[in-house]
């Protein structure tokens, strides 16, 4: 069984009659901890795939299936449950709480989940990204790289079974970037997690195990 | 002709911000339909009351005075009517009924009128049943009477039963539904009970020291020469424009002479101080929308930032920005306005509802464009003065901050706030907008004290709430750490807590207007509650009376103690003298110009520059009782000056302090009275505080003891542990038996009367008041839309992480029920604050507080507010995960 899989998937976008196909007839299967890249130029569609395969919308053709399970099916309060237990998603920019300190977003997903020990759990994810410290700080207090960090330990702490990462060192200069890919990618093989990341930086693509060219909104390996 | 740059622009900027526009609109509205409401309301019950007036008065002129007319007199009038003129007598007074033939039957105070055959002139009475009897000729026959439904079941009698108005029994011929100018049974004494001419004096009822007023009336052949005719014989006779009061019988020794349009005044008096205070509470409502104007108009400035910038950047200076915005908030606030009173004019109805039974003539709606307009005149300066705030505010912005699109600076905190903050032109414009409203006030209120001093602590109110608001908000969201919420099931409110130190969220002006609605609904309740536990006669068995008894001659005080004291050995008496007399001023005051005793002619009676001018007009105008005793009573005590010296030469008076104040009196002046032809002077040597809620026999003016001995006068007394039922009653039925010419008040029932018009005047205010409510969420409902957007966007990142629907609104509706709880419970403690300055510091009132009504208020706020937030938040929950997405 395949950890996450795709088939055929179409999605546009547009008025009726002018309509553009941001994601094309794409398939594509992923196996447990595995990393992959979808590269590509700026609006080729990479994004919005990565939306379809987290379940933040829904095709307009195809089918995206998590760990077997077909999704199109399923409600919006069930597709919450799997995002929220199964996936983890890591944003370009950040996109945390902004009046919520850090551990506070870090735990999130726990309260979301109605988890236990929430606080203990989301104070040693944030020590594994090193920022234990900066815990009661808000995400304007931090710096970008600490802010990413912050977003990784929020995408990781329900130890999902699928990483989905758009473009996570966008934001960053080259030294946090390094840091950023650091983590992301020892932390996804420590939790034997399957990682998805769409960049358009070769230098983190050739970290991953394939790489996925894209272009007008189909995948071209 | 092209509309001039800056309105187009201003209107342009108004694209795509359709529900900030209509919120604007909304938070003026309210307000304007409430002040129109009001004002139609007010409009329509004087056409209703003009068009009635002659069924008020029963004729169209009514001479009164405590004596028959003089037989020259009448000659004289008989004269000077018109031909074809009919007239009628009445002898009014306020007596007992008691159940005949019983030794300890029942006893209740009714309205008497003894009246001929051809009475009423204009309208007819109604009886229960008999389609036929339009005047009382029926009467006439025997000892007959009509009495209300009220009477007869009170005292368990049916028609064709008896019933004992003094010395006599009558035979209950009928059941009186209406009578002209019988007016709503609310205000009323007692029931209404009719009985043929002559029947009062034949009952004994009518002898020295009774009320008795005797009534000529007069039907014109044409109605409308009624008032012509009055002004004639007012000068004719010298009778003054006002001399007594509806209800009371003129003084002695002078007449009393009333036309419709009187009646009609006499009857509007009431209404028109309770419209002052909607109107006051309107305006609060105006003003608490300007709270929220203010807030839309923020974020108004706010998405014009860039092209403002733009605009500054060719050479648009600061008079130009203000004048986009000036015809933005007129545009907003004409839309408003127009929709408020269009709401008010068809709302006057619910008004007329509340107030329902207590109306003395049937309503019919007029539509009388004053007050649309006034009201839509207060929604434009509300929607200019708040609208234009923000922008004054923001004027310090650089061009090139707004071109950059960043939030307009924060002023300084109140907390850092200097005391006196240096001049700008917002505050010059806060300034000038206080002043004027404070003058609309006074308008509103007839009166600038009681204007003035609403307004200012309605604004001391907001200041206190928004300095609350700024402490209290970061301090509930750190709230959010605390253990007990530590649970995995606490993740709702914890959010919430932690949204309400959202940074930009401008919660400040949601907790201002919905705190300040309470505040006000918080005061009127503790006020009514207050008053109520004062009138209650049980709360204090023994303080308070059980009865009160009226026009007692100074042969029958003796009498009276001994019956009281075998029938009820515990009851205790306390008993004070009475002399009527009038106040003719002090000496060395120039005395009254030709015509200056009362309004002029056509003027309404009763109207004068403010209220307090009326006020002070009717203390010294009306009627006094003076009294005497020989030391302060129980509920007095000495403010100013010292107690009069008994044995002293001169006349010494002492004078209530509230009383002294109307009159213009100070220690050292001395008074004058007329007691009925005899003018006495008395030196005002104390001032006394008087606590009116011991329900004691008190008075305005006391004298020296030995001044009025030999004056005409009649005794007042009250009862305490006088028993309760039977033996109260059997005590009552004794003294009506043997002193068949006083009057009883059971304080019981004088109680219940009054909780009942207290109640319906609250639910009136009550009603307004909601306005305020309806204001304040309003406010809370920009409050939500100012922070949509990101609402929006933590919704959707919520979504993301595995957040449902059901979870995000719950944290939303703990959200804003947490902020309107907030707002409900900091403006209740305030009306508690406010509510003890104005029961126990002004009218020295004891001070209750109705825990359950001011808990009840709470849950409303909470939830009102709750359901509002959610509700304005409504499009959040249809974020689409992918919108976080997007925005990347």
């Amino acid at each position: 069984m395949k950890r996450l899989e795709a088939v055929d998937l179409v999605k546009h976008f547009g008025a009726p009659g002018a309509r553009v196909a941001a994601v094309d007839g794409v398939s594509l299967a992923l196996e447990a901890g595995e990393r992959v890249a979808v590269t590509g130029a700026s609006g080729c569609g990479k994004s919005t795939l990565l939306g379809l395969l987290a379940l933040l919308e829904r095709p307009d053709g195809g089918e995206v299936l998590l760990e077997g399970e077909p999704l199109s099916r399923l409600d919006e309060a069930a597709l919450a449950q799997r995002r929220g237990s199964r996936v983890g998603i890591v944003f370009q920019s950040f996109r945390l709480l902004a009046h919520l300190s850090a551990l506070e977003n870090v735990r999130v997903p726990l309260d979301l989940a109605g988890e236990p020990d929430a606080d203990a759990r989301a104070r040693a994810w944030l020590d594994r990204v090193g920022l234990l410290g900066r815990a009661g700080h808000r995400p304007g207090e931090l710096s970008g790289g600490e802010q990413q960090r912050v977003a990784l330990a929020r995408a990781l702490i329900r130890e999902p079974a699928v990483i989905l990462a758009d473009e996570p060192t966008g934001n960053l200069d080259s030294a946090h970037g390094a840091m950023v890919a650091e983590l992301l990618f020892g932390l996804s093989r420590a939790q034997g997690a399957t990682l998805l990341l769409v960049t358009h930086e070769a230098s983190l693509a050739r970290r991953a195990d394939r790489v996925l060219p894209m272009r007008d909104g189909r995948l071209e390996a | 002709m092209k509309a001039p740059l800056s309105l187009r622009l201003g209107l342009d900027l108004l694209r795509g911000q359709a529900p900030r526009a209509w919120l604007f609109a909304l938070c003026v509205a309210v307000g304007v339909a409430a002040r129109t409401g009001v004002g139609s309301f007010l409009a329509s019950l004087d056409a209703s009351l003009q068009r009635e007036s002659r069924l008020l008065l029963g004729a169209d002129l009514e001479i009164s005075g405590r004596a028959p007319l003089e037989p020259g007199r009448r000659a004289q009038l008989l004269g000077l009517l018109p031909p074809g003129s009919r007239t009628s007598e009445r002898v009014s007074l306020l007596t007992m009924a008691s159940t005949a033939g019983r030794q300890a039957g029942r006893t209740r105070m009714v309205q008497l009128g003894a009246v001929d055959r051809d009475y009423p002139l204009a309208g007819r009475l109604v009886l229960e049943g008999a389609a036929g009897a339009s005047t009382a000729a029926a009467l006439q026959s025997g000892r007959l009477l009509y009495a209300q439904r009220e009477l007869l079941t009170q005292l368990g009698v049916a028609p064709g039963g008896s019933v004992r108005l003094g010395s006599l029994d009558f035979t209950v011929a009928g059941v009186l539904v209406d009578e002209p100018g019988l007016g709503p049974g609310a205000f009323s004494l007692g029931p209404r009970v009719l009985i043929g001419a002559g029947q009062a004096a034949s009952a004994g009822l009518t002898g020295f020291g009774s009320s008795v007023s005797y009534e000529t009336l007069a039907a014109l052949p044409d109605p409308l020469q009624a008032e012509p005719f009055a002004r004639r014989l007012r000068s004719l006779w010298g009778i003054p424009e006002r001399a007594g009061f509806r209800g009371q019988p003129p003084p002695a020794g002078t007449l009393r002479l009333r036309s419709p349009r009187d009646a009609e005044n006499d009857l509007k008096r009431f209404f028109d101080r309770l419209a002052d205070y909607l109107g006051l509470v309107s305006l609060a409502a105006l003003l608490l929308g300007g709270v929220g104007v203010a807030s839309v108009m923020r974020g108004f400035v706010r998405e014009a930032a860039v092209p403002l910038g733009i605009l500054r950047s060719v050479g648009a200076g600061p008079a130009f920005t203000r004048e986009v915005f000036a015809w933005q908030s007129l545009a907003l606030g004409l839309v408003g306005s127009l929709l408020g009173a269009a709401a008010g004019l068809l709302g006057q109805a619910a008004l007329a509802a509340a107030l329902g039974g207590f109306l003395p003539v049937a309503l019919t709606p007029a539509w009388s464009p004053l007050p649309p307009l006034w009201g839509m005149f207060l929604g434009l300066l509300t929607a200019l003065a708040f609208g234009l705030e923000p922008v004054l505010a923001a004027a310090g912005q650089s061009t090139a901050s707004l071109l950059r699109d960043e939030e307009p600076p924060a002023g300084p905190r109140l907390a850092s706030a200097p005391l006196l903050p240096a001049w700008s032109p917002a505050l010059a414009w806060r300034a000038a907008c206080a002043a004027a409203f404070a003058v609309v006030a006074g308008l509103e209120a007839h009166s600038w004290s009681r204007g003035s001093g609403s307004f200012a602590a309605l604004g001391v109110g907001a200041l206190l709430l928004n300095a609350a608001g700024d402490r209290l908000l970061p301090l509930a969201s750190r709230g959010r750490s605390l253990p007990v919420l530590a649970s995995p099931r606490g993740f709702p409110l914890r959010h919430a807590l932690a949204n309400l130190g959202r940074p930009g969220l401008r919660a400040g002006a949601s907790l201002v207007a919905l705190g300040c609605a309470a505040l006000l609904l918080g005061v009127l309740a503790v006020y009514q509650h207050s008053l109520l536990e004062e009138l209650r006669p049980a709360r204090d068995r023994g303080r308070v009376p059980d009865l009160f008894l009226i026009d007692l001659q100074k042969g029958q005080v003796e009498p009276l103690r001994a019956l009281v004291a075998s029938l009820a050995p515990d009851a205790h008496l306390e008993l004070s003298p009475m002399v009527k007399a009038r106040y003719r001023g002090k000496v060395g005051d120039p005395p009254p110009a030709a015509g200056q005793t009362g309004t002029a002619p056509g003027t309404p009676q009763g109207s004068g520059r403010t209220r307090d001018d009326e006020d002070g007009r009717s203390m010294r105008e009306r009627e006094q009782n003076l009294s005497w005793r020989n030391t302060l009573g129980p509920g007095e005590s000495l403010s100013k000056g010292v107690w009069m010296d008994p044995a002293g030469k001169d006349v010494e008076a002492s004078l209530e302090e509230w009383y002294a104040e109307r009159l213009g009196a100070r220690l050292g002046d001395v008074l004058r009275f007329d007691v009925q032809g005899v003018e006495v002077q008395a030196r005002v040597s104390s001032l006394r505080k008087v606590d009116w809620a011991s329900f004691q026999p008190n008075f305005f003016v006391l004298l020296s003891p030995w001044a009025l001995q030999d004056a005409p006068q009649t005794w007042i007394a009250s009862a305490s542990r006088a028993g309760q039922g039977a033996g109260l009653e059997a005590l009552q039925a004794e003294v009506v038996r043997r002193f068949p010419n006083v009057t009883l008040f059971e304080v019981a029932h004088a109680a219940a009367k009054i909780e009942a018009i207290l109640d319906r005047i609250a639910g009136a205010v009550r009603l307004v008041a909601l306005a305020c409510l309806a204001t304040g969420l309003a406010v809370l409902a920009g409050l939500a839309l100012a922070s949509a957007r990101s609402r929006r966007f933590e919704a959707a990142l919520l979504k993301v992480l595995g957040g449902s629907r059901g979870q995000i609104l719950a944290a939303t509706a703990w959200e804003f029920g947490l902020l309107s709880a907030l707002a409900g419970l900091l403006g209740l403690a305030l009306s508690l604050a406010f509510g003890w300055v104005l029961l126990d510091r002004v009218l020295e009132l004891e001070f209750h507080v109705p825990w359950l009504l001011l808990l009840g208020l709470e849950a409303l706020f909470t939830a009102t507010g709750s359901l509002t937030g959610v509700a304005a938040s409504w499009g959040v929950y249809q974020a689409s995960p992918a919108e976080v997405l997007r925005q990347d």
